[in-house]
């Protein structure tokens, strides 16, 4: 008996384990099959393409010649970092259209966001329902429709300025809001503007997630529309705020698109509109430079790496989670 | 005396009240100002865009410049569009689109609303580093991926064919994973759990519980999908060189390039591209202004 008993209690634990483990492998599959698409599309269209863009930038590799193929170490990046001033120049360009346009497009978003949730406002259905039906514009049509706008001499801004207002703009001494090295940023800032209403969305959905109550104790206590505004409104929708910055941050370390249908990436005026995702495209698919163009990729992504760490960094001081003390 | 002073505080309480609904007044006319010419500006270019696709060449840059367009009503008032549609191809460009977007978008669906459910609902080993894995492609700019995604796509013989604009987009489907996880986790437990009790296999808990119950979700996420699909540029522009295969974006750009200073043209042609996205905004408003508002991404 008792020789007997520890191996009928083994057996029932091996069959216990066999039958957990038959259990877990079924999960694992079932798993598995419903992650595969999507698993599959991750592997061969993120995380391989995201390795091999770093294992590119380690070669000297131009499409048009692929037979002179050949490892070249850091050489790429440190031309990149140290001896290509378009590198620099490209970052710079894009900092500086970020320090401008995000500001504006956040405080913007904001402004609306705060109108759109007031009480004394009416008509708030209809324009919220306008704010946000330029982001259904394709970007193609919006930047032909905005330059077309704009134009120095047949556009409305500038017949507008000049014929009403009495400014003189139009004309190659005027406005020339696409032409001039120091209009350029707020044009485009403007034209980004016009796609204000999905910042301002998000915004709004932080704004009426704020508990009214706490307006209710506020007005008791004898706080003013500006005092609230400032103690209570901002620091409940910082997270919102904060989210908005670092997607606003990230998308415009990729800053592309407008600037390429706007002048096919030539960098008109004077370099200005040389973002380093246009710098990026020029070195792959003009001048087929893929093993440079992977390094230039790299640095866009830990450039934006860098800013998100920064930025989730400071969070900690001005970013309010309820919930935390 | 003290008649008085109640009469001078009372002039100063309703002086009080006067500069308070002076202030409020003020305050609000000021944000109406603000917001009606916000609202212009939005509105205006619509409008100049669609005008001038009304007007005969000669009249585009007219001065003074109008609104009402010359050919309002009149002989010809379509010839924009019909020039566009039948010359220049943009009939085909179109329906390019509708296809391309029509099937990234579904597909979207199909790989979304699978790996959504498995992240949401399925507990096995592994997944918690799928979903970093998840949340880490977020991060990954387009310009990282696409070098390596375009010899990719010349290697497998797909170069100047509609997969390149269908395939990724398809399978790689993180913003609608993520969306439809949210959503498929505020499914009640006791559904599934009484499922399970009828013996549902976890293939039937899928198609007969979460699918139908997040048909809300799921035409959000269509419209999301099928929009980001229609403006997209990059992909066209890199892997289409057939005119015929051009998308309604690319079909604007290379159109540009070659009649640049015909704006009546080349503003119908923006209207046909934006036409579809209005038309679904205007039909489908909540759909889309919900999904943008709750998971914050577009």
């Amino acid at each position: 008996m008792a020789a007997i008993s520890p191996d009928v209690v083994s057996n029932e634990t091996k069959v216990k384990k066999k039958k957990r483990g038959r259990i877990e492998r079924e999960q694992i599959k079932w798993g598995l099959i419903f992650l595969s698409p999507w698993l599959i599309g991750i592997v061969v269209f993120y995380m391989i393409p995201f390795i091999a863009s770093f294992g590119f930038s380690l070669l000297e590799f131009n499409l048009a010649v692929p037979e002179a193929t050949e490892f070249v170490g850091l050489a790429n990046w440190r031309r990149a970092l140290f001896n290509d001033p378009n590198t620099y120049e490209s970052f710079g360009v894009t900092f500086l259209f970020a320090l401008i346009s995000l500001p504006i497009g956040m405080a913007f978003a904001l402004l609306l966001a705060l109108l759109m949730n007031a009480k004394s406002v009416r008509g708030k259905a209809i324009f919220r329902t306008l704010f946000f039906m330029p982001t259904m514009v394709p970007l193609v049509a919006a930047v032909l429709i905005w330059g077309g706008v704009l134009n120095e001499q047949t556009g409305w801004v500038n017949l507008l300025l000049e014929n009403v207002f009495g400014i003189e703009a139009v004309g190659v001494d005027g406005l020339r809001w696409l032409a001039n090295p120091s209009l350029i940023y707020f044009t485009l800032t403007f034209i980004g503007l016009w796609a204000v209403g999905n910042t301002m969305m998000i915004t709004l959905a932080g704004l009426q997630s704020v508990p009214t109550e706490m307006y209710e104790a506020a007005e008791i206590d004898g706080a003013g529309y500006w005092r609230q505004l400032i103690s209570i409104t901002i620091p409940m929708i910082s997270p919102v705020l904060f989210y908005n910055i670092v997607l606003g941050a990230i998308g415009l370390m990729q800053y592309f698109l407008v600037p390429f249908v706007l002048n096919g990436g030539s960098g008109f005026p004077e370099g200005t509109t040389n973002f380093v995702g246009i710098y990026f495209f020029n070195q792959a698919f003009k001048f087929f430079n893929m093993g440079y163009g992977a390094t230039i990729a790299w640095l866009i992504f830990a450039v934006s790496l860098l800013l998100t760490v920064v930025l989730f960094g400071s969070a900690r001081y001005w970013v309010y989670y309820a919930g935390e003390e | 005396m003290t008649t008085n002073y109640s009469t001078s505080s009372n002039t100063t309480f309703l002086n009080k009240v006067q500069s308070m609904i002076n202030l409020r007044l003020l305050r609000s006319s000021m944000a109406y100002v603000f917001l009606i010419v916000f609202a212009f500006t939005t509105i205006f270019p619509f409008l100049w865009m669609i005008s001038t696709t009304l007007k005969s060449r000669g009249a585009i840059f007219s001065l003074p410049p109008t609104l009402i367009p010359d050919l309002l009503f009149q002989e010809g008032m379509w010839d924009a569009y019909v020039e566009v549609w039948t010359q220049h191809n943009f009939l085909r460009y179109t329906l390019n689109s509708f296809f391309v977007a029509g099937a990234a978008a579904v597909g979207q669906l199909v790989t979304a609303s699978m790996a959504g459910f498995a992240f949401a609902r399925m507990k096995f080993r592994g997944s918690g580093f799928f979903f970093a894995l998840l949340l880490s492609t977020t991060i990954i700019p387009v310009e990282v991926v696409i070098i390596p995604e375009f010899l990719l796509m010349a290697r497998l013989n797909w170069l100047d064919t509609y997969l390149p604009l269908i395939v990724p987009s398809f399978l790689a489907a993180s913003f609608g994973t993520f969306m439809l996880r949210e959503f498929f986790a505020t499914v009640p437990e006791a559904l599934v759990e009484a499922a399970v009790l009828d013996g549902a296999t976890t293939f039937q808990i899928y198609k007969d519980i979460f699918l139908p119950i997040s048909i809300p979700a799921m035409t959000t996420l269509f419209l999301i999908a099928f929009i980001n699909n229609w403006n997209e540029l990059l992909r066209p522009v890199l892997y289409i060189s057939t005119p015929e295969l051009r998308t309604v974006t690319i079909g604007i750009t290379t159109f540009q390039n070659e009649f640049g200073a015909q704006w009546n043209l080349l503003l119908a042609a923006a209207v046909i591209s934006v036409l579809p996205l209005i038309i679904i905004y205007i039909f489908a408003q909540r759909y889309v202004v919900e999904g943008i508002a709750t998971t914050g991404l577009k």
